[in-house]
């Protein structure tokens, strides 16, 4: 056996490595090998730990490599054991363990399939549980005062949302429970938020979010949230991205919106406006109603004033019929031929006095004796007389006669 | 009164006035209380200011994108 003499001495010139220092070569060279990369690979032994860091082993056949998911990284859709991804990250080092690793950015579903098979598979499921059923679903009401609101507090959904009631209808409260809508534990912390506006006196509950990839509207297709909204007292209106995206919560939500501007609308069927012209409405319904009252009242009076004179000359009439015993028309024609009569009888005397006027002969150049008084006719002899007068048309002479 | 029962006290108003049957004075009483609720509403409307009650859950995580 031949001992080799192992010297534990180091050349003076060559400084030793501490471990440290080992390890961030071994750190530097990975990084700078391999820099930003791309894998693909089946999650094993994932593991969410509650200081937010998220652990996982991504694995194929033969293979596996450690990964880390640090704190703030947003995961589109629930990380599980056995499901095929592609992340992006780059290769590092762990030092305490000495072990190389993949420091995951971002993380996708390998095959689009797997979502969309899960989403079909629950939204089947869901459907036969009678979930979807619109005789269970509860009626939004028309008079909201006070809205709940689910949804990320720094997107443009809860921006949307505001401003539309604000402009629509600014009587109303917002009850806002800013939400996690996406990545790890969105789903559980959208279940919280339904539960917390639930206990609220809110008359409807909005949860929603912007538009994004199936992957990012992904918590809004697992089913802790359907059962959620199904449980749900209040009525809930799911407003899930853009119009062209179907979630489950829409179809278990009492009604869906196609987007959260759109939800903001429903809630707000009743505007400020429409207050206004109600009782715009109203204001002119009541001075209508008053001018009708003052109108009848008038009309009632001089009606009764009418009805009341053409009474009276009635009755006048009446007695007036009375009294005569005739009718007018017949009273007038006898006054008529009354006068007519008397016309008559008038004409004939005229013409007798006419044809009597004893002047009439003077015109012919006959003359009259007078005594002075009055004429003297053929029965008397002018014997009698001493003088007379003579008239003539012209001149009167008077007259001596000697006997 | 509260806003919503001020509306509900105009329509009813509204309604009594349009049906009639009251006398000149029950009707003067009335379109006046009806006018005069009809501008505290418009008032109300006039001002009214959004109310925002933020819930907000301490365990949230706010770091989405959206």
């Amino acid at each position: 056996m031949k001992l080799t003499r192992i010297n534990f001495e180091s050349p003076a010139s060559v400084p030793v490595p501490t471990v440290s220092q080992l390890t961030n070569r071994i750190r530097s060279v990975l990084e700078t090998d391999f820099g930003q990369i791309v894998v693909m690979g089946e999650v094993s032994n994932f593991t969410a730990h509650s200081s937010g860091h998220r652990y996982f082993s991504l694995k194929d056949e033969q293979s596996s490599i450690s990964c880390v998911m640090w704190r703030g990284k947003a995961v589109s859709f629930q990380i599980k054991d056995g499901l095929k991804v592609k992340l992006t990250g780059k290769v590092t080092v762990y030092p305490p363990q000495g072990r190389y690793q993949i420091d995951v950015s971002t993380v996708m579903p390998a095959g689009e399939g797997d979502l969309f098979l899960a989403y079909e598979a629950l939204k089947q499921k869901l459907q036969e549980k009678g979930y979807f059923a619109q005789e269970r679903k509860k009626p939004i009401p028309t008079n909201i005062l006070k809205i709940g609101v689910s949804t990320s507090p720094t997107g443009a959904a809860v921006r949307d949302i505001i401003s539309t009631i604000e402009r629509r209808f600014p009587l109303a409260t917002i009850y806002f429970r800013p939400t996690l809508v996406q990545g790890d534990g969105s789903a559980q912390d959208i279940v919280k938020a339904i539960s917390e506006l639930d206990n609220l006196p809110v008359d409807v509950i909005i949860i929603g979010r912007g538009g994004g990839s199936i992957e990012d509207l992904w918590a809004y297709n697992e089913e802790i949230v359907a059962n959620a909204i199904f449980n749900a007292k209040k009525p809930i209106i799911s407003a899930v991205g853009h119009e062209t995206d179907f979630t489950i919560s829409d179809f278990v939500a009492d009604l869906r919106a196609a987007t959260p501007t759109a939800s903001a609308e429903i809630v707000t069927s009743v505007t400020l406006e429409d207050y206004m012209y109600h009782i715009d409405v109203k204001v002119s319904a009541m001075q209508r109603a008053v001018n009708r009252i003052i109108e009848n009242t008038q009309n009632l009076i001089t009606k009764d004033f009418a009805i009341k004179g053409m009474r009276r000359i009635q009755e006048r009439i009446n007695i007036l019929k009375q009294n005569l015993g005739v009718n007018t028309n017949s009273i007038i024609t006898e006054v008529r031929k009354r006068v007519d009569f008397l016309k008559a009888g008038l004409q004939s005397k005229y013409s007798v006095i006419k044809a009597n006027d004893p002047k009439a002969p003077l015109n012919k150049g006959y003359a009259l004796l007078s005594d002075g008084n009055e004429y003297i006719g053929n029965e008397k002899s002018l014997n009698q007389y001493t003088a007379i007068h003579i008239i003539r048309k012209n001149e009167t002479v008077e007259v001596k006669l000697n006997h | 009164m509260k806003f919503e029962d001020k509306i509900k006290r105009i329509d009813e108003i509204s309604e009594i006035l349009d049906e009639g049957n009251v006398s000149l004075d029950e009707m003067t009483k009335l379109y006046e209380e009806g006018l005069s609720l009809a501008s505290d509403c418009r008032k109300y409307l006039e001002k009214a200011e959004l109310k925002i009650i933020d819930i907000t859950n301490k365990f949230a995580e706010t770091e989405d994108e959206n």
